[in-house]
């Protein structure tokens, strides 16, 4: 980890101790090799970026299981109609040159209310289920989105970031107009599926990203070495 | 021509009604045209409405007309519809009728129009038709958006089986749209430039979330769709039926056939309906519903089972009398009991079924699996056969009336199998309220009402599983009326307390006679006897009837209104005894000649017999005559005294008079009843006081009065009293004389204490001298050697427990050896012959004084002639000098109070004088031991 100092003049073996002396006395300051300090974001990154996989797992089956209850087209698997309706739901898409401009702070303030209004329609999804076996899937998966819900805050408070407070009276809600019909509503339905489905492999890029971000590289600790050493 | 004349104008008179009438009602030209046609559309119903009037009708005028309605979609050339609506038309009367499209009329415009024509009997010409009206368009596609394809009907609700047209409106071309039922394309036919229709027939049910019909542009990407909700077919209930286990619920139940619901439509619902009650009741299960059956005995049922969906309304009736539709519940706990070889008797329980049913049981012997034997045995439940028997017991807590009601348990004849509680009801006579039902588990047998100044009438039923037994009715007065009545005597015979009363009104329906079976306990266990109208007497027998207690029996007059009222009250004694306890007795009034005798507190109620009088015994002085009152009787002990009888049992004081005074007499009073008097007591000694002792009183006290003043006086003089009867002495200390001797003479000079003085001793002490050599030559301790006599002469102690240091006087003897003689001066430790010798061993340092005192000692020997006589002079008086107080450091004892005696006289001491030798600081103990001589 040292630098190669050369050849020490006889004179220079006292510079050389004190050195040391510094070195040692700021080891401990080093953050990658604090190893009883706070372990920073890292872990829960990791954790939440785990979640998003397993929800998108979990999710797969959830989304078979209501499609096939709406019936076709919707199950079909080559179904991909227009965004009739639906247009509160927040859209996971995004232009990539945008998505990779996005700063830590709005990437994860996205992803939590995207995440806060679909956990929302999708208890109203919920209740208006109509056998008891989809509505305990969809419970099921409506408390592992709360779980990824409270980690993806857990990282926001990590990194000192804000949670976004949501407007007062803009609580979102599931339930369509006396105009809405049954078709649109399907249609509703089929697309909160669709954008979760996006939004969890988005948030699996995002969290990557974060975490590869939040690993410092193995030469920054060597210049920080030098700095308060020498 | 005049008779043409006549007939024309007859034949003019003839017409001219008819004229009039036509004029009325068909008056040229003919206005009967349908006016103010209007037309609304139900998207929903696919139904358009249409109401219109006729105003060209006289008043009052009732008509019968037919409309003839055209109906054209698209255009008004293009007529799909034409019908002739028949009904009475009356002036201003708005007119409706509707039509059903089977094509959404979102997806077209239908444009109607109408004319009428008379159509009454009335009317002899065939009528002719009106003009049209003008056309009237209903477009319901002017609500739809901007969206390119639309698909109607949309969430439309039908049975499986029917025939649903489906429609699409595009704004755009038409050619590549295609449809799709539930994923498979359908093909159908183009109504109009951008309308294009699909009938699809016998739907049938795929999913309880709808069918899914859809178009899409093929390569536009617009999408619209519908859901078919098609729900299955609501079937009639199939075997509809209903049975009780009770009497008490009906349980009817039913196949609902399939369930008919969708997310747009709840499952059929069902109403049970009878007709003879008009009740009905909508069942919360699919198949099965209850029914409560009435208390009012309705024997014939008429049910109705609606079944009912958006949809459908469907029904079944059943009639049944409710006697045939039991079905009784099985048997249970079925025992063999008192089984023996050929026989066995079997016993089981049934539930009931209503009052005064019979059911039927069959009793089946099986051996090896097949029955040998079957029994058919009949059994009747009933409810209770009879009214409990009831009564009340009324009393006042904190100002409220509260009754106590009891009741007598049912006879099982009456009681038909257990009873499992008491219902009670209380209606409030006087004004209107709510009835307060009580119900009270058995074997619970009185409860308790707080009732206020109300009449109340309580009806008390008595339940088995079956039902009520008749109700007890009885009636409470809030007034409690008048209860002083006659009192009255009751004889006790063997067979009981045969109790007699006269009737009061003749308006009774009963008696009642109430008493309590334990009296002297408490709470009274409250027995009554119900007894009819034209009783006027009867026996009251009970076990729990004792001889010696005292019964109280009330006697009540039941009204026609149900209330009691209290005849008479009646006491007696089974067996009357004579009484077990004498009256406590106060004697007050004590002269010289009578004394008053009282008890009060002596309850003649609570005795075992009843009180005639008392007896009162006195004893005289011995040969005195008895006083007046009295008369000579002898007692059971044969001992003679006289005796007085009070026969008023009420009367409890008495005053002995005519007495002697100064005399003693004992008196004794006891109580007696017709069987004897009470147990015979001690006497009660009394003495009259003397006749003069007053007198003495009145010198006594003045004696007494004339001490405390002598008291009095010496108290306040007591000073003077003093110094005349003993002064004070004077006191040497504070007398003037020392002060003048003090400062002309000796300053050093003290007084004599007196309290010093000490009884001494002296003791003359011949000592041989041998014994000085011996000493000397052994140096033996002192305790070992005779006593040897000290230099200083103690001043002994004569009590034994002196215990502090002891004065001394010292004769010094100048020969000594002055440091020696320091030593020797105290060197002594006077203490008490109690010390403990281990005290003072340790206190000085012994070698050094040892030594130095032997040194000295040996030179006196040397010097002083021996063989001289000895004298101890112990001293009377050891004056205390501090001088000496430090000489040793001896604590405790602390070092004695020396006098020295200096130069006081030549006398040769010798060995006697001698310091106390080598053991000068010889240990308490040899001291003590000597000590002991000095005595």
């Amino acid at each position: 980890m040292l630098p190669a100092a050369g050849e020490p003049a006889a004179g220079d073996s006292w510079g050389m101790l004190a050195c040391l002396c510094a070195v040692l006395w700021h080891l401990p300051a080093v953050p990658a090799l604090n190893r009883t300090g706070d372990p920073g974001p890292g872990p829960s990154i990791q954790k939440t970026y785990d979640l998003t996989r397993y929800l998108e797992h979990q999710l797969r089956s959830l989304a078979g299981t209501y499609l096939n209850y709406l019936g076709p087209p919707f199950n079909e698997p080559d179904f991909n109609p227009p965004r009739l309706g639906a247009e509160t739901l927040p859209r996971a898409t995004v232009n990539l040159e945008v998505w990779r401009s996005l700063n830590d702070r709005l990437r994860l303030t996205q992803n939590y209310e995207a995440y806060s209004h679909l956990l929302c329609y999708l208890r109203g999804l919920n209740r208006q289920a109509a056998t008891a076996e989809l509505r305990r899937s969809l419970a099921h998966f409506c408390t592992s989105l709360q779980g990824l819900l409270g980690s993806i805050a857990g990282v926001m408070a990590a990194l000192g970031y804000p949670l976004p407070q949501p407007l007062p009276g803009t609580e979102p809600t599931w339930t369509p107009g006396p105009a809405h019909s049954d078709f649109l509503q399907k249609m509703d339905d089929f697309w909160l599926l669709k954008e979760l489905q996006t939004w969890l492999w988005r948030s699996a890029k995002d969290f990557n990203r974060l975490k590869k971000k939040m690993q410092p590289p193995a030469a920054a600790v060597t210049l920080h070495l030098e700095a308060h050493g020498f | 021509m005049a008779l043409f004349a006549v007939f024309q104008t007859t034949f003019l008179l003839a017409l001219l009604p008819l004229r009039t009438y036509k004029s009325e009602v068909l008056s040229e030209p003919l206005p009967l045209t349908p006016e103010s046609l209007k037309v609304s559309v139900n998207s929903t119903r696919q139904r358009l409405h249409l109401q219109w009037t006729v105003h060209s009708l006289a008043y009052h005028q009732e008509l019968k007309m037919v409309f003839q309605i055209q109906i054209s979609r698209f255009k008004t050339s293009n007529v799909i519809w034409v019908e002739n609506y028949r009904t009475t038309v009356k002036r201003n009367r708005v007119l409706h009728w509707s039509w059903e499209s089977k094509l959404p009329l979102e997806c077209a415009a239908h444009f109607i129009r109408m004319r009428s024509m008379v159509d009454d009997a009335r009317i002899p010409k065939p009528g002719f038709w009106s003009n049209w009206s003008s056309w009237e368009e209903a477009d319901a596609q002017n609500s739809l958006g901007h969206d390119p394809l639309f698909v109607f009907p949309k969430d439309k609700l039908v049975e499986e089986g029917s025939n649903v047209t489906i429609c699409y409106v595009s704004r755009i071309h038409q050619d590549n749209i295609s449809c799709y039922l539930e994923g498979v394309q359908i093909y159908g036919e183009r109504l109009d430039r951008s309308v294009s229709a699909f009938e699809l027939k016998n739907v049938s049910f795929i999913r309880k979330k709808g069918t899914n019909v859809f178009c899409k542009v093929d390569q536009g990407g617009a999408l619209g769709g519908i859901v078919l909700f098609v729900s299955k077919v609501l079937e009639e209930p199939k075997d509809f039926s209903c049975e009780t286990q009770d009497l008490k619920t009906l349980t009817c139940t039913w196949d609902p056939g399939s369930d008919t619901g969708l997310s747009k439509q709840p499952s059929q619902s069902y109403t049970l309906f009878e007709s003879f009650s008009g009740k009905k009741t909508l069942c919360k299960h699919r198949n099965w519903c209850n029914w409560q059956v009435a208390q009012d005995s309705q024997e014939t049922y008429n049910f109705t089972l609606v079944a009912e969906n958006y949809l459908r309304k469907r029904s079944v009736s059943i009639l049944f009398n409710l006697t045939q539709r039991v079905h009784p519940m099985t048997p249970y706990n079925l025992f063999p009991k008192n089984v023996r070889a050929t026989n066995a008797t079997m016993t089981w329980k049934v539930h009931s079924i209503g009052n005064n049913s019979t059911l039927l049981c069959r009793l089946e012997l099986l051996a090896e699996g097949k029955v040998i034997q079957q029994h058919n045995v009949s059994i009747k439940v009933n409810a209770p056969s009879e009214a409990p028997d009831v009564w009340r017991n009324m009393k006042m807590v904190s100002g409220h009336p509260t009754v106590s009601l009891f009741w007598k348990p049912l006879s099982k004849v009456h009681a038909n199998g257990k009873i499992l509680f008491y219902n009670v009801i209380v209606e409030n006579l006087d004004k209107p309220s709510r009835l307060e039902v009580l119900s009270i588990p058995a074997p619970a047998r009185s409860t308790e009402l707080t009732l206020d100044q109300c009449s109340y009438q309580i009806h008390v039923t008595a339940h088995n599983n079956v039902g009520p037994s008749p109700a007890s009715v009885i009636v409470i007065s809030g007034d409690p009326g008048n209860e002083e009545v006659e009192s009255g005597r009751v004889n006790g015979t063997e067979d009981g307390f045969s109790v007699s009363w006269k009737p009061q009104s003749g308006d009774a329906t009963g008696y009642v006679v109430e008493w309590c079976d334990g009296p002297q306990d408490l709470p009274c266990v409250l027995q009554w006897k119900n007894l009819g109208p034209n009783t006027t007497s009867t026996v009251i027998s009970s076990g729990a009837f004792r001889p010696g207690v005292r019964y109280n029996f009330r006697i009540y007059e039941i009204s026609a209104k149900r209330m009691a009222h209290l005849l008479e009250k009646k006491a007696g004694y089974l067996e009357e005894l004579a009484p077990s306890d004498n009256p406590q007795v106060v004697m007050s009034n004590l002269t010289s000649h009578s004394f008053t005798l009282s008890w009060k507190d002596y309850s003649t109620e609570s005795q075992p017999g009843f009180i005639q009088g008392y007896h009162v015994y006195l004893k005289p002085k011995a040969g005195e005559q008895c006083p007046p009152a009295f008369e000579k009787t002898v007692l059971p002990e044969d001992s003679v005294c006289c005796k007085h009888t009070i026969d008023n049992p009420e009367q409890k004081t008495f005053v002995v008079e005519n007495l002697q005074p100064e005399s003693i007499y004992e008196f004794f009073v006891t109580p007696y009843t017709s069987v004897g008097e009470g147990p015979l007591d001690a006497f009660t000694k009394i003495t009259t006081p003397d006749e003069y002792s007053h007198i003495l009183i009145r010198i006594i006290l003045p004696m007494i009065f004339c001490v405390l003043i002598v008291m009095i006086i010496c108290y306040l003089k007591r000073q003077w009293l003093k110094e005349k009867c003993y002064p004070d002495i004077p006191d040497p200390y504070k007398s003037s004389v020392l002060s003048l001797i003090k400062s002309k003479e000796n300053p050093h000079l003290t007084i004599m204490n007196v309290n010093d003085c000490v009884p001494d001793a002296i003791e003359v002490i011949n000592k041989p001298e041998g014994s000085k050599i011996q000493f000397l030559g052994t140096r033996k301790s002192l305790t070992e050697t005779e006593f040897t006599k000290p230099a200083c002469i103690y001043l002994l102690p004569t009590e034994k427990n002196y215990s502090g240091p002891g004065p001394c006087i010292c004769f010094e003897n100048f020969t000594y050896n002055q440091a020696a003689s320091d030593f020797a001066s105290c060197g002594h430790f006077p203490v008490t012959p109690q010390a403990p010798p281990h005290q003072l061993g340790p206190l000085t340092s012994p070698e050094n004084l040892l030594k130095a005192l032997e040194q000295n000692y040996m030179n006196s020997l040397g010097e002083i002639p021996a063989g001289e006589a000895n004298l101890n002079y112990v001293s009377q008086l050891a004056s205390p000098t501090s001088g000496d107080k430090d000489s040793l450091p001896t604590n405790p004892p602390e070092p004695a109070l020396c006098s020295e005696y200096k130069m006081q006289m030549a006398i040769p001491l010798g060995l006697a004088s001698a310091p106390p030798s080598e053991n000068s600081s010889l240990s308490s103990a040899t001291l003590l031991g000597q000590g002991e001589h000095y005595r």
